[in-house]
């Protein structure tokens, strides 16, 4: 049986009717139009759901949405919304940090949320941060340094 | 297949809740916290619930606080992001607040509920290895009842907890006993995060003002079916100063155990590592007791 939810999804507020076994994940990819979030593990082993949630990273693919009434969703669709993630953008585009995009929308809420909560974390912060994110691709390196940049940017 | 979703507003009316499935039903209705538990059983076809109860915000789940005798009060739904943050937590458990903030990933940690880690009955929640060596106890509430049970009675066996069916876990107890205890924790594992160790072991040492040993905890887990205290072992480091040959083999008499055999160790790759993992416990621990210590006047 349907139920009637409300979620704050990138900064608007949206009502919802959904089955209660449906994921966070589904209801943003399928009601909502938010493709960037993945359904990659359906497991929470790979963060490729990412979003924040209230702000912290959650794995969308372990939560439904039928729990998070009255919460504050934020999607890589709403990354631009503030300086703080245009800034981790463009570092991302300029270090060469994204290659076949997959993990990406995770990353960067991932890092979003640290940035947001500690301004210059070192090279060990930023990796515990980004530890729930596994990316195929890239190695790391050049995401590390991505959000070293977007740090600093923000911090001058 | 769906089920009905119901978030109670009081512990009482989840109580009342389970109190009404009928018995037979009692097994399709399904306690969530976090989720992070129930969904992955949910996405993997492992249960097929008929009723989800959400509890992860009944206001008597929640709540972090020190009581009068130094006991350590956490409500069952606090999350482990908020345990590793928490200043009380570094402060009267320290090992508790070190394994919360690596279990996993950074994802399950904001919404994964100690409560919740301890009931899953999984051989794998780290942050039950390091209650096992604070003596921590939990209680459980029915509507007729209130249990108070120290943490290894509640550990049955694998996907088995002593909690009954018309139970809810409601808080974790951590002695204020424990909270100077010299401690350490030790894991083998492959990569750095999201998989859970392959063996790990959490050490918890009560010295003396000359630096002997005189209450040893040591908690073994990952490889075996349920976290275990390995007894043998803390029987033969208490007594005496906590260094060398001593400690040494001490963590040879970790073996013997039954052991899990899973795609990522076998239980002979277990068995050969399990010493070497409690050895290096052991003498962390014991540094960071001589660092307290030296110092620091008490």
């Amino acid at each position: 049986m349907k139920r009637r939810i409300e979620l704050e999804v990138n900064g608007e507020r949206v009502q919802l009717e959904v089955e209660p076994d449906r994921t966070l994940l589904d209801v943003l990819r399928s009601d909502l139009g938010l493709s960037g979030a993945k359904d990659a593990c359906a497991t929470g082993d790979c963060g490729a759901c990412t979003v924040l949630l209230d702000g912290e990273p959650i794995n969308s693919c372990l939560t439904l949405a039928v729990a998070l009434s009255g919460r504050r969703v934020t999607t890589v669709e709403g990354l631009a919304d503030d300086p703080l993630g245009r800034a981790l953008q463009r570092a991302f585009v300029e270090h060469g940090a994204v290659q076949c995009g997959y993990c990406t929308p995770g990353l960067l809420l991932a890092a979003k949320s640290l940035l947001a909560r500690c301004a210059s974390p070192d090279e060990a912060g930023i990796r515990a941060a980004i530890s729930g994110n596994l990316c195929r691709c890239t190695g790391y390196v050049k995401v590390v340094a991505a959000i070293q940049a977007a740090s600093q940017a923000q911090t001058t | 297949m769906s089920f009905d979703y119901v978030e109670p507003a009081s512990l009482d009316e989840a109580l009342a809740i389970l109190d009404q499935s009928r018995p037979e039903a009692r097994l399709e209705t399904h306690l969530m916290a976090g989720g992070t538990t129930l969904v992955r059983r949910l996405r993997r076809r492992e249960v097929r619930p008929r009723l989800v109860v959400g509890i992860g915000r009944l206001p008597e789940l929640g709540g972090l606080s020190e009581e009068a005798d130094g006991t350590l009060r956490i409500g069952a739904a606090t999350t482990l992001s908020a345990l590793a943050r928490s200043a009380a937590v570094s402060r009267l458990a320290p090992l508790l607040a070190e394994v919360c903030g690596r279990t996993r990933s950074p994802q399950i940690r904001t919404l994964a509920t100690l409560g919740g880690a301890l009931c899953a009955g999984s051989p794998l929640a780290e942050p039950a290895l390091a209650l096992l060596a604070l003596d921590a106890a939990v209680l459980l509430r029915s509507s007729g009842e209130r249990r108070r049970l120290p943490l290894a009675e509640l550990l049955g066996g694998p996907g088995r907890t002593a909690l009954r069916a018309d139970e809810i876990l409601t808080a974790i107890l951590v002695p204020g006993a424990s909270a100077d205890r010299a401690w350490a924790y030790e894991g083998l594992s492959r990569r750095h995060a999201v998989e859970p160790p392959l063996v790990a072991a959490a050490v918890a040492l009560e010295l003396d003002s000359d630096g002997h040993c005189r209450t040893a905890r040591v908690a073994l887990g990952m490889a075996t079916p349920v976290p275990i205290r390995l007894h043998s072992v803390e029987r033969a480091v208490e007594g005496g100063r906590p260094e060398g040959e001593r400690l040494r083999s001490a963590a040879e008499l970790a073996v013997g155990l039954e052991l899990r055999e899973d795609v990522r160790a076998s239980a002979e790759y277990r068995a050969r590592v399990i010493p070497a993992i409690v050895r290096r416990a052991l003498v962390r621990a014991a540094e960071a007791g001589r660092g307290t210590r030296e110092g620091v006047a008490r």
